[in-house]
């Protein structure tokens, strides 16, 4: 075990010098593996010594077996990361955070292809990897266009290329991935394996579907079928699968919620819609502090009603699922402190409000986009703030792909595949 | 700092024993919460072992490597750890409990130098005491979490070995890391 410590002398208030038998180099260790992940990079810089230890691949087991028994997931820092077109048409990247350390993550995700060109567009996430384009596709290419698709570590700047694939429009897009638990060597890095699920599209309600699906362990597309009785069924504001506890999720139009195995291609979970829901649309498919949420706008914007938010989270996830009301807020019931102007506008009678997600683990918190901002919405409180501004000066913006990027303990390795 | 015993609330095991610091000053400590650091557990079973005959005093255990300043800290966050041989309390009691532990938890810690988390640990670490070791070793990653480059070497104590034109190119490498930072 490293002793970086042994030989060095602590300052102590009048007392004997310590021996080397008294400081064993784990010491550092354990100090070490209890920091968030932005330290952790900033001490590599610190020493040489330390900068090897924290990069020896043994550190990241320690890392992750000590987070995976706390709940340092709490104080995780993160942002929001969502593509607008600006006033040019362009596709852009916005980073919304309400920490410090995201600034440079919209230029390293950018870099991460390796070309200084700031179009890599993100398709989908999980946790710290993102997949993403190099370029807009536009619906219109034609199925002769290829596609290919890079996952990426902005952390740490790897980045990953699939095959082309034959461009498919409007395809829906899932990616997840897996820690292969092997659990005997403890000092072997974890394995992971991914996979990348898209479902061309096919209208209306189907029973039986087409997947491509690629495959980490292979590094290939295939094709598959996806077989779910009860039906599913892509609306068009279905987005990206939102990859939880090993399945893609989507939101099915006849109402319900389904969850696809993209490992074997099965449908593995279908959830009734919650009782209260209205037939208007369901708004975002999410993540909170562990649990599924989806929510709904009603009394707008065709009813000139008072628009009030309701968000569900499905509980008991392993015996059948059932959707809790967990909020319902009027808007016109909401206050910024910091932003009076905010509290004015929320009075209108017509007010433009887009769900854009839900805060990943502060089960109070939603953000919503309110004219040109990113504000955030404690339900609980009631009181609404801005985040950041989106550089738009038309109020159209087509809620679409949101995601949410949370700083990791420590960055998760994409595996290479066999070519 | 001097001896911190005081008279122990009645319970079951009033049992006291005596540790001997560096400085040689003795503290007498109740036997449940010197139990708790592991080495001195150690220590005591060993001496029982070796001698059957009843000891009629109060054993006396040497700790060569404790200043008496770290010892009082150790002890006092020991005595107010939740007792293995306590009656099982209620809910109720059991969340008065934690909030008070809290309190006191942040209390310790506004009265700490920084500088004696690295005595503390490395006594904890010395008596193998487990919650001692997570509770200061989780302190002082917090004091340090949002701090400088500069401000952890001079902390630790550590020479830089970096040249600037390498530690130049980390620093916007991972530009992300050092945004944010705590002036110094």
């Amino acid at each position: 075990m490293d002793d970086v410590l042994c030989s060095r002398k602590l300052r102590r208030p009048c007392s004997p010098p310590l021996s080397i038998d008294d400081l064993p180099g784990c010491m550092l260790m354990e100090i070490l593996i209890r920091l968030p992940l932005k330290s952790l990079f900033l001490c590599k810089c610190v020493s040489k010594q330390w900068c090897t230890l924290i990069s020896a691949p043994s550190f990241a087991g320690f890392v992750n077996r000590f987070h995976a028994s706390s709940n340092s997931i709490l104080q995780r820092p993160f942002s929001l990361l969502f593509h607008y077109h600006n006033n040019e048409h362009k596709m852009k990247l916005l980073v919304a955070s309400e920490v410090p350390g995201f600034k440079s993550l919209a230029s390293s995700i950018n870099q991460c292809d390796n070309d200084n060109v700031d179009d890599t567009v993100i398709q989908a996430s999980c946790h710290d990897l993102l997949l993403c384009t190099k370029n807009v596709v536009s619906d219109d290419a034609g199925s002769s266009s290829m596609i290919v698709y890079n996952v990426i570590n902005p952390i740490t700047g790897k980045s990953v290329s699939l095959p082309p694939l034959r461009h498919s429009r409007r395809a829906r897009i899932g990616f997840i991935y897996r820690f292969n638990d092997n659990g005997i060597n403890d000092h072997k890095q974890q394995q992971v394996s991914y996979r990348v699920m898209r479902i061309p599209e096919f209208k209306g309600k189907s029973t039986k579907f087409k997947v491509d699906i690629f495959s980490s362990d292979t590094g290939k597309w295939s094709k598959s079928v996806v077989l779910c009785p009860q039906g599913f069924w892509l609306g068009i504001f279905t987005f990206v699968g939102v990859p939880y506890n090993g399945l893609l999720f989507w939101w099915s139009l006849n109402e319900r919620l389904v969850g696809f195995d993209p490992y074997t291609s099965k449908c593995c979970r279908v959830f009734d819609k919650p009782v209260e829901l209205e037939p208007s649309r369901v708004e975002r498919l999410g993540v909170c502090h562990g649990a599924l949420r989806i929510c709904q706008l009603l009394g707008y914007p065709y009813n000139f009603a008072h628009p009030k938010l309701r968000v569900w989270e499905l509980k008991d996830y392993d015996k059948g699922g059932k959707w809790c009301l967990e909020h319902e807020v009027y808007f016109n019931q909401m206050v910024s402190k910091k932003s009076p102007w905010l509290t004015k506008y929320m009075t209108n009678r017509i007010l433009y409000v887009v769900v854009l997600a839900y805060h990943p683990y502060d089960r109070d918190i939603v953000y919503v986009k309110i004219q040109n901002k990113v504000v955030s919405c404690n339900m609980k409180r009631k009181i609404l703030e801005v985040v950041c501004d989106i550089p738009l000066t038309h109020l159209f913006y087509n809620g679409c792909n949101v995601f949410n990027f949370v700083l990791p303990c420590w960055p998760t390795p994409i595996p290479s595949s066999p070519s | 700092m001097s001896n911190t015993s005081e008279n122990p609330k009645p319970s079951s095991s009033s049992a006291k024993m005596t540790l001997k610091t560096s400085d040689n000053e003795l503290f007498e400590v109740e036997e449940a919460v010197a139990m708790k650091f592991c080495t001195v557990k150690q220590y005591f079973e060993d001496e029982k072992d070796s001698d059957v005959a009843a000891r009629g005093s109060t054993t006396v255990i040497p700790l060569p490597n404790v200043h008496s300043a770290v010892l009082a800290t150790l002890i006092s966050y020991g005595k107010k750890l939740p007792q293995s041989n306590a009656v099982a309390d209620n809910h109720e009691e059991e969340e008065t409990k934690k909030k008070e532990r809290k309190k006191y938890e942040q209390g310790l810690l506004k009265n700490l130098m920084p500088g004696e988390l690295l005595d503390l640990i490395s006594a904890a670490n010395y008596l193998d005491f487990k919650e001692g070791l997570e509770f200061f070793n989780q302190a002082l990653a917090d004091h340090i979490q949002n701090k400088s480059v500069e401000y952890v070497r001079k902390f630790f104590g550590i020479k830089n070995d970096y040249e600037p034109h390498e530690e130049e190119k980390y620093r916007e490498e991972y530009a992300w890391a050092f945004e944010g930072v705590d002036e110094d």
